[in-house]
């Protein structure tokens, strides 16, 4: 080996070292998806460039021609290394496979053992001098056919790998301008200076520059690598996030045929996606006539539209949001439609059951308002009645006190008439009190649901009689008239004796206590239809009610006319007996006008029910 | 003697009323209801009024009110009786224009002391 320095030495030196610098920087970086072919490139071409450097020191036709041959290890490659790389940028990783990468290089490997062989390295260059025009040494060389079979191959290799490039940077959004623009320095660089070199357009005084065309590759790209990402997040991502995501996209031309299509959206025809690129999407349709039918029209929109589908499937209704967007190329010509589709079953689902959930939340809601409202009300009317009671109560009392006053002073005046008749009033006061602690005992039993019926059956005369004749007294004290209308066969009847009289005394009572100098009739009748009942009807010529006392008449606790006279009353009677009237299956209706008296009704049946 | 007027419906204890304050040495008369009291105090003005504030018809507090707006009887001191314990039938009691307030069952001899108070005050002779 033989060599002499020469300046021109150099630059492919500097070209060499720029590449093994950018070689380690990529190699730094493995971790990115498309650095590894990088790496290799510009290993090579650092290789190539070394190899051109001690070329061109070379002394001897030997040297240099051996330097050439390591050249070539690179110049066969590069091409190869280049659509590798170009492939994995724009994201076949599909198609970068072993066996694939290894047929591609079936053609570098012919060459790299045409020129290493010395009997047929005639093939490539069928004469290789070397011309010494100081300070420079020039290889001069004749090509063989092989030649240019190796150069038509790098050329294919190198137009394919850029064909990829430029089609992937024109679907590229505009994020990336500045990326493109340096892979496009990038790509162009080796292009231009490979055709001058090879056409010997450029004089020979120079090295071959193609090399030093790759540091300007190398150089954008590495800066592309380094200062956009480019590896990371070229436009692969975007492609890998259409292949990857789990809506279907289906991407359609002008006349509605298949351009591009995911996986996902792919699955739903059961057919691989490279096999439905160029069909007719109608036709692929075939398989949901309804759904062309409803929706075709989603095919000719102009406008982003959005909707949602439901497609039966068996017996689930699934629901899809479908969007249709017009794709406009420049000028806004319509050049085709993206589909979109997303299965929105599950949000539905789960949309319709939070409604469903509100909705018995909200009813949940106003039953409980109501059952606090009756709550509140009960409690305000439990409030009126210990008011009421406790004023009611008092009244007795305070006679009973009263008279016990009055009883020492008879008793210091020896006054046996007044003392006779003072005992008598304590003693009206008491059972007036024991009344009204019964009807508030039996009230509390109804309220607690434990009151019983002794039932029996039991003459109407008996029962009308007691009642007639336990409230005489206080009939009369008004100067009131009792009558008696009640036939003579008016016979039995079968209910609980003790709870009928109580009600038809508190009703007569109530009649004596409204009614002043006036008549009080007490009516009986039995109804003999389909449901024999038992009629009494109290009719007083007393003072009478309006609409309004009607109204307030049975609730509880609730005295609606003062009593004219000063009877007492608890306000208890008449919805206590209300309530024994319901328990005996029975009821009471009224009926009255101001001043025009009053008529209650007791109806119970003739046959109580146990 | 003073005169007294009691004004109640309830009969039993406009009974005990009269009896126990005629022991007690008052003259006492009794009205059964708003009207009557309102014709007894201008036909014959006591010296003092027991008014039961539960009367039917005319209200107690008319009845108050009306002895109070009378030239001939607005002196005549009003003792309102009731067997309600809240503070505000008291109020009510005060404004339309009773001069004190008694709770039902009367305690006589607290009844007396006020009436003795109340006679005592109004008289025109200390006035």
């Amino acid at each position: 080996m033989q060599y002499q320095f020469t300046p021109y030495a150099l630059l492919p030196l500097c070209t060499a070292v720029v590449e093994a610098m950018l070689s380690y920087d990529t190699w730094r970086r493995r971790g990115d998806p498309a650095s590894m072919p990088f790496l290799v490139l510009t290993f090579l071409v650092s290789l190539w460039s070394f190899g051109n450097a001690f070329e061109l020191s070379s002394a001897t036709v030997t040297t240099a021609f051996f330097w050439v041959r390591i050249e070539y290890f690179a110049i066969v490659s590069v091409p190869v290394v280049w659509l590798v790389m170009m492939l994995a940028f724009s994201e076949r990783r599909s198609t970068l496979s072993r066996t694939w990468i290894a047929s591609l290089l079936f053609v570098p490997l012919i060459t790299t053992a045409i020129i290493w062989s010395s009997a047929s390295t005639s093939l490539f260059w069928r004469e290789f001098t070397i011309e010494t025009l100081d300070p420079l040494t020039v290889i001069h060389v004749q090509r063989g056919p092989w030649f240019w079979v190796h150069t038509a191959y790098s050329y294919l290799m190198l137009a394919g790998g850029t064909f990829l490039l430029i089609r992937s940077l024109i679907s590229a959004p505009d994020l990336y301008r500045d990326q493109s623009l340096a892979l496009l320095v990038g790509v162009t660089a080796p292009w231009m200076v490979n055709v001058l070199y090879v056409f010997d357009l450029i004089p020979k005084a120079f090295p071959d520059p193609t090399a030093l065309a790759f540091v300007i590759t190398g150089l954008a790209f590495s800066w592309a690598m380094r200062n956009a990402g480019l590896f990371e997040l070229g436009p692969m991502a975007y492609r890998e996030v259409i292949q990857q995501m789990g809506d279907g996209v289906v991407v359609l031309d002008p006349l509605n045929r298949i351009v591009d299509i995911n996986p996902s959206a792919a699955r739903v025809f059961d057919v691989p996606a490279h096999q439905l690129v160029g069909q007719s999407f109608k036709q692929m349709m075939a398989g949901w006539p309804d759904l062309v039918d409803r929706y075709s029209d989603l095919l000719h929109v102009d406008r982003p539209t959005n909707m949602e589908i439901g497609i039966r499937n068996d017996d689930d209704l699934l629901v899809y949001d479908l969007q249709v967007m017009p794709l406009r190329g420049t000028r806004g010509k319509l050049s085709g439609r993206m589909l979109v589709w997303r299965n929105i079953t599950a949000l539905k689902q789960a949309i319709a059951q939070i409604q469903h959930q509100n909705e018995q939340l909200e009813n949940q809601a106003l039953i409980l308002q109501a059952a606090k409202v009756a709550a509140e009300a009960g409690s305000r009317a439990k409030s009126a009645f210990l008011a009421a009671m406790s004023h009611e109560l008092r009244t007795p009392l305070s006679a009973m006190l009263g008279y016990t006053d009055l009883i020492q002073y008879d008793l210091a005046a020896h006054d046996t008439v007044a003392l006779d008749k003072d005992l008598a009033q304590i003693k009206m006061a008491g059972a007036h009190l024991l009344t009204m602690i019964g009807g508030i005992l039996d009230y509390a039993k109804i309220e607690a649901g434990k009151m019983r019926l002794d039932l029996q059956t039991f003459p109407i005369h008996e029962v009308v009689t007691e009642a007639m004749a336990s409230v005489r007294p206080l009939v009369e004290r008004n100067a009131n008239r009792i009558e008696l209308d009640i036939p003579d066969d008016v016979g039995t009847m079968y209910a609980d004796s003790i709870k009928v009289r109580q009600v038809l005394i508190n009703l007569l009572s109530n009649a004596a206590k409204f009614t002043q100098s006036g008549v009080i009739t007490l009516r009986v009748y039995a109804i003999n239809n389909q449901h024999a009942a038992i009629v009494f009807e109290v009719i007083d010529t007393g003072v009478g009610m309006n609409e309004y006392q009607i109204n307030q008449l049975f609730q509880d606790f609730t005295q609606v006319v003062a009593s004219p006279l000063g009877h007492v009353g608890t306000g208890l009677g008449l919805a206590l007996s209300q309530k024994l009237c319901n328990l005996m299956g029975g009821r009471i209706t009224v009926m009255s006008q101001p001043d025009c008296g009053t008529t209650f009704t007791v109806t119970l049946p003739e046959r109580v029910s146990g | 003697m003073s005169s007294i007027l009691i004004v109640e419906d309830d009969w039993v204890h406009r009974d005990i009323l009269v009896r126990l304050l005629q022991m007690k040495g008052y003259q006492v008369r009794a009205a059964a209801s708003g009207e009557a009291a309102i014709h007894e105090v201008r036909l014959h003005p006591p010296d003092a009024v027991v008014l039961d504030m539960g009367l039917p018809g005319i209200s107690s507090y008319q009845v108050a009110h009306t002895i109070r707006t009378d030239p001939a009887t607005r002196h005549i001191p009003i003792i309102a009786l009731t067997a309600f314990v809240l503070g505000e039938d008291h109020d009510r009691a005060i404004q339309s224009g009773c001069t004190a307030f008694e709770i039902k069952p009367v305690d006589l001899d607290a009844l007396h002391r006020t009436l003795q108070t109340l006679i005592t005050r109004s008289s025109p002779g200390i006035r």
